[in-house]
């Protein structure tokens, strides 16, 4: 009897022994500097599947991540080991973007719970091992390992229910009710298409969810951290646009191997998690390859752009650059009754042949690498002194200052039909009417010469040819029609002083064009060139006081050995300036009262980081040599009234400046498919999609934003 | 106008994209300063592979590599093939991995690195250039200055050592595939490891 019960006492001693060094092994809490991290279970484990979870408890401002970490970081890992209970995957709850300097990182701040499914097999003694593996970052990054290792016995309610603490079952299904929904009937991947860089998801979407409000891809791999842009196509479809990840090629995202993983769609107070499933189709519009060249759209709207580019160049006859210059020209028409339409016909081809002429060599130029934009010509020295020079001794002529015989000079003399140069004279007047032209890019232009710049060679040369139509059609239709003609004022007296009085015009474009040539350069080139004006009308003056032929000539030579001389230094002084940096903010040269202003220079990480931080930025892309952009500032974008307007709705706004040459621009301007400016663009609240506003703006283009 | 106009992100691509080394395009140009003094460029490696590894020392997943010596291995065994390797630290002053040139020397020492060059890129230019995300961040060139390679150093984001053994190395599989004249099999990749601490 007493040995019976002394076995029974040391067996009892043994399993209490044993038990308590059991239950020392069971270790579900870890702790460290940054995070403390627990395993949430119950006290014994019922015979229906049960959610358990892990919670991670972090410092303030540290952040762990979501199963797609983001540009950098790492996700946690969580490996389950058990011979009796059955481990369900992780599930994750919705993330946040985090944003860390330029880079952005899916994850979570202060305290996140991750429920997992735990199901027994019946077994009276359930263990488990848990490792772990995290990174919690703030600025540098810890990673962070635990084991994890849990007993639990088997419930021995009645019912078969588990037992928990309240407070922890709470804690978990409070989470699991915010879970995303999963398998969801209401909401499908019904197509995906690739689209120039980007995975349109078209989405079955009940109206009463409301409207999304952000959307998180699981697959790192292969989508990127922009946030994507969501459009309601139909009352029951919604396009999400995921932007890819660089160097992902349309064909791995086309392949049935690879798994696109799913988004997590969130709306105002739910999410859904939505597998990417079905075919990727391709846009029907053309794959758009990494140089930028779109594959020629289709005829309908490559017609719309020939149309756009004709009626450019109509409406270019109006600028005030041209419009002298072809006045002039009409109204000598006028004088006889009869039709003049072979010089209708030489100047047409002179002008044709002119922008033919200009959009080859633009194509060339971007053949050969040079990434340009049409006004690129302004953005030389030379090409705005020689300009300056154009136009000061047009205004001379007109004012009456000299007469040059038959030479393409004189605009405002009838056609001498008798000396053989006549053809010339129409012609070359048409290619004056070109250059003439290029500082006052009209609305329509804008987008047609964009779209040439990105279509194929002879496609692109035919847009150019019709701007040339558009820009003589008026000219041709009044010197052919003797009946048109006769609708314009009779000639007179009047005629002289309405030349005298187009100088005027002539002599503000010379000004604005020194203006021009001093952001180009500096003052300094100013004075030189005005200064060349000077000594170009001091030799013509002298040359007209002289009699004696040979003298005369000598004259000639010496005005245009010192012009030569000083477009050689302005040569020169291009040549220097050109060592310095790029300057983007060129908007203040010297002189100019500093004044502070709302507009900042254009900086696309800048651009990116108020966009991702739901923003709405206005970009401004301007050029001191383009008129109706300086018009557009003026008018409106400096107004009280609209500066107050953007201040009001917290708009970024930005100024990118192309009067020189920069690359990062040109390269801005194409990615919206234009080579030149004016362009306004809008992105509203963080949207990546911009509004295009008009290349002719008014307040209520502004306006009207919001 | 509006009208139907291609190119919805282009404008936001670019604005990732503007700078930039990816695969299958020409690498771009950097000029930077190394640790003994000497101006290295892009075109001095003209005719060779070439290799960039951006680096940390306080990394934790930069650590994983040099501890467990699995960078040095990598540095070591193809510069003795004739490939060039050019170790960068973007960190700036004052932020985590930052280290002045002779500091930064004796540190590679200790590390037992082979690296051809280290250069300390303060400013972040050549890191911004490249769009260097993280460290560690691998680059490979071909001579004719075409990046194959352009991601993560291998297929396992873990910041544990031993899953080394079992991960597939993107970098030393489009070496040797390249040095056997065979395509890339995987020739870009989501690069995983801290920020560059810019």
């Amino acid at each position: 009897m007493q040995v019976r019960s002394f076995f029974v006492a040391i067996l009892g001693i043994l399993s209490l022994f044993s038990s308590i060094v059991l239950a020392a092994e069971s270790k579900t809490f870890y702790r460290n500097e940054q995070a403390e991290v627990r395993l949430l279970y119950p006290k014994s484990v019922g015979a229906i599947q049960e959610h358990w979870a892990i919670e991670f408890d972090l410092k303030k401002d540290w952040h762990i991540y979501w199963i797609n970490p983001g540009d950098s970081g790492a996700s946690p890992k969580f490996q389950f080991q058990s011979n009796e209970l059955k481990f369900g995957a992780v599930k994750w709850p919705v993330p946040h973007r985090i944003p860390l300097s330029h880079l952005v990182n899916y994850g979570y701040k202060d305290s996140v719970v991750f429920p997992f499914q735990v199901q027994t097999s019946g077994a009276e003694n359930n263990q488990a091992t848990i490792d772990l593996e995290w990174l919690v970052c703030k600025v540098e990054c810890i990673p962070g390992f635990a084991k994890f290792h849990v007993e639990v016995p088997l419930s021995k309610m009645v019912d078969g229910r588990s037992e928990w603490d309240l407070k922890v079952k709470d804690k978990i299904n409070q989470t699991v009710t915010l879970l995303p929904h999963e398998n969801s009937h209401s909401v499908a991947v019904k197509s995906m298409n690739l689209k120039s860089g980007v995975l349109q998801v078209n989405l079955e979407w009940p109206t009463e969810f409301g409207e999304i409000e952000d959307v998180f891809p699981s697959n790192g791999e292969y989508f990127a951290t922009q946030k994507p842009t969501f459009e309601k196509v139909s009352e029951t479809l919604y396009r999400v646009s995921l932007v890819r990840q660089e160097g992902v090629s349309s064909e791995t995202l086309m392949s049935p191997e690879s798994s696109l993983g799913f988004i997590n769609v969130v709306v105002k107070d739910k999410s859904f998690l939505v597998e990417l499933t079905g075919k990727v189709s391709q846009s029907p519009e053309g794959a758009q390859n990494r140089s930028g060249m779109v594959s020629i759209p289709a005829d309908q709207s490559y017609m719309i752009y020939l149309v756009f580019a004709f009626l450019g160049g109509v409406i270019l006859n109006l600028m005030p650059c041209v419009f002298p210059v072809l006045s002039l020209k009409i109204f000598s028409f006028a004088k006889d009754h009869q039709s003049h339409l072979k010089e209708g016909l030489w100047y047409s081809l002179g002008v044709i042949g002119t922008f033919t002429l200009l959009g080859a060599i633009l194509l060339l130029l971007k053949s050969l690498g040079t990434n340009v934009g049409w006004g690129f010509q302004l953005q030389h020295p030379l090409v705005v002194s020689v300009l300056v020079l154009l136009f000061f001794l047009m205004a001379l002529n007109f004012f009456g200052f000299y007469e040059f015989g038959d030479s393409l000079m004189n605009l405002a003399a009838e056609t001498d039909y008798k000396s053989r140069k006549w053809k010339g004279a129409s012609f070359w007047t048409g290619v004056l009417a070109v250059f003439v032209a290029a500082p006052c890019t009209g609305p329509f232009m804008g987008s047609a010469l964009g779209a040439a710049s990105v279509l194929p060679p002879i496609p692109s040369m035919m847009i150019f040819v019709m701007l040339g139509a558009g820009l003589a059609f008026p000219f041709l239709v009044l010197a052919a029609s003797p009946t048109l003609l006769k609708y314009l004022p009779k000639p007179g007296a009047w005629m002289e002083t309405f030349k005298q009085f187009l100088g005027f015009p002539m002599l503000l474009t010379s000004v604005w064009l020194v203006w021009v040539l001093n952001s180009l350069l500096s003052p300094d080139a100013g004075v030189l060139i005005i200064c060349l004006l000077v000594s170009v009308t001091f030799f013509i003056w002298w040359a007209q006081k002289i009699k004696n032929q040979k003298t005369k000539w000598f004259i000639h030579i010496l005005n245009v050995f010192v012009l030569v001389w000083g477009f050689w230094t302005i040569y020169q002084m291009d040549l220097s300036f050109k060592g310095q940096s790029i300057n983007r903010t060129s908007e203040q040269d010297p002189g100019h009262k500093l004044e502070p202003s709302i507009w900042q220079s254009f900086d696309p990480i800048k651009i990116e980081k108020d966009l991702l931080a739901g923003k709405s930025v206005f970009v401004d892309f301007t050029a001191k040599w383009c008129i109706t952009c300086q018009v557009n500032k003026k008018n409106v974008l400096e107004t009280d009234q609209i500066t107050k307007y953007f201040q009001d709705h917290n708009v970024s706004v930005y100024r990118a400046d192309w009067t020189k040459y920069d690359p990062v621009i040109t390269e801005a301007l194409s990615k919206v498919g234009r080579n030149s400016v004016p362009v306004y663009l809008f992105y509203k609240n963080g949207n990546l999609d911009p509004i295009i506003l008009p290349q002719l703006l008014t307040s209520k283009d502004i306006e009207t934003l919001f | 106008m509006k009208g139907s106009l291609v190119v919805l992100f282009g404008f936001l691509l670019s604005l990732q994209s503007f700078a930039g080394a990816i695969s299958g395009q020409p690498a771009p140009d950097f000029s930077v300063m190394d640790v003994s003094g000497k101006m290295v460029k892009l075109a001095d490696f003209k005719g060779k592979w070439l290799v960039l590894e951006w680096y940390n020392k306080d990394c934790p997943y930069v650590r994983k590599h040099y501890d467990s010596k699995n960078m040095q291995a990598l540095q070591k065994t193809y510069t003795n093939k004739g490939v060039s390797w050019v170790t960068v630290v973007s960190s700036a002053e004052g932020k985590q991995g930052y280290q002045l040139p002779a500091e930064a020397l004796s540190n590679m020492q200790k590390e037992g690195s082979s690296s051809t060059h280290l250069l300390i890129d303060k400013s972040g230019v050549m890191g911004k250039t490249y769009d260097a995300k993280t460290t560690p961040h691998m680059f490979v060139i071909n001579p004719a200055g075409v990046v194959v390679y352009a991601g993560a150093i291998d297929d396992n984001d873990s910041s544990n050592p031993k899953v080394i053994p079992t991960s597939t190395n993107y970098v030393s599989a489009a070496l040797e595939a390249s040095l056997a004249n065979k395509p890339v099999q995987v020739s870009s990749s989501k690069p995983y490891g801290c920020s560059v601490k810019y």
